[in-house]
């Protein structure tokens, strides 16, 4: 049964992905070089991007469900910071299921992905390997100044045994240093549903919670690395309460 | 100083400059995976701490490149005071 979901939702994924990709290039291309800015090109991939994500997780229901709870309080537009615990290689996708423009702090080998390492770089997502900590400052600034909520998975990789991993420092670093506004962003279910290594589809609910957002005043008197601990419970807590509520087939 | 000393120090450093637990300190803890430090985190503060609590410069070299752990770096530090020790130039706080 679980070989014949996943068979359905890989062909299903396949066939839109065969036919959205090109479509956005032949839409999205004469539409970002006829915009007047650099930003509206950058706008338009994004948006593209977005709904990318929003149709392809709506492609496993209904074995696959998905239950969205934003109490943010962040308007479309707000400049802030979403940053995440990372369960599966699915996550990406599920920000699809939020109203924002997002740009993502990405490892390299994203980049590497033909089609879609063009895409994360016209988007202007942020490879955190390669740039160096005053570019991603600079670059990260200039996001937020306009209105672009940047969301970062925190743990740097996806994780291995389904808890949560300790955090890197970098983010909290530019948090600080921005002045933003921070999301803690829960990702819930979605470890048992597609493991690291596998790529076989299981049944059962994915919890996304972003939760409210720390305000620069909450966290202007931490050092980064409280502030990590501080977002590294806040998710800790959110998830424990999730995975107890969340039986996987 | 002996091995001892130095993993308690280190352990203080990492509690006090990184807020990490003391339950995670352990000796095959990675760095960046387990504990969550990050480049600057290494250069900035791992570099000179080093040298202000152990009186050592943590310079670039092949053993420097090759820590990856608490372990490596309790290692390194013990090994580079023995060196200091010999060479005589040595100034590690007591």
């Amino acid at each position: 049964m679980r070989f014949l979901q996943s068979a359905i939702f890989y062909t299903a994924y396949l066939l839109f992905s065969l036919a959205y990709i090109p479509a956005a290039v032949l839409l999205g291309t004469p539409v970002a070089l006829l915009s007047l800015s650099h930003r509206s090109a950058q706008r338009i991939t994004r948006w593209f991007i977005h709904l990318y994500g929003a149709i392809t997780v709506r492609l496993a229901w209904p074995w696959i469900r998905f239950r969205v709870v934003n109490r943010s309080g962040i308007a479309p537009g707000e400049p802030c910071l979403f940053i995440s615990n990372h369960q599966s290689v699915g996550d990406p996708y599920l920000l699809g299921l939020f109203p924002y423009e997002m740009v993502f702090f990405a490892n390299r080998w994203p980049f590497r992905i033909p089609i879609i390492g063009a895409f994360a770089k016209l988007a202007g997502y942020l490879d955190v390997q390669t740039l160096d900590p005053q570019a991603l400052r600079e670059k990260s600034a200039r996001l937020l100044g306009e209105g672009v909520a940047l969301f970062g998975f925190a743990e740097g990789t996806r994780t291995r045994t389904g808890g949560l991993g300790a955090f890197h420092t970098t983010l909290f670093r530019l948090a600080l240093e921005a002045g933003v506004p921070i999301v803690p962003f829960c990702i819930a279910g979605l470890y048992r549903i597609i493991p690291r290594g596998s790529a076989m589809l299981r049944p059962g609910t994915v919890h996304i919670h972003a939760l409210p957002a720390l305000r620069p005043s909450d966290f202007e008197h931490l050092t980064a690395h409280q502030l990590k601990n501080k977002v590294w419970n806040l998710i800790a807590a959110e998830l424990a309460l999730l995975e107890r509520g969340t039986p996987c087939a | 100083m002996d091995k001892q000393q130095v993993v308690a120090r280190i352990a203080t450093l990492f509690e006090t400059e990184f807020e990490i637990a003391p339950d995670r300190l352990l000796p095959d803890a990675h760095l960046f995976q387990d504990l969550g430090l990050d480049s600057i985190d290494m250069v900035e503060m791992i570099v000179v701490l080093l040298q202000k609590e152990f009186g050592i410069q943590l310079r670039d070299s092949e053993e420097a490149r090759a820590i990856r752990t608490l372990g490596n770096l309790h290692d390194f530090v013990f090994n580079e005071i023995g060196k200091s020790a010999a060479g005589g130039s040595a100034d590690p706080r007591p």
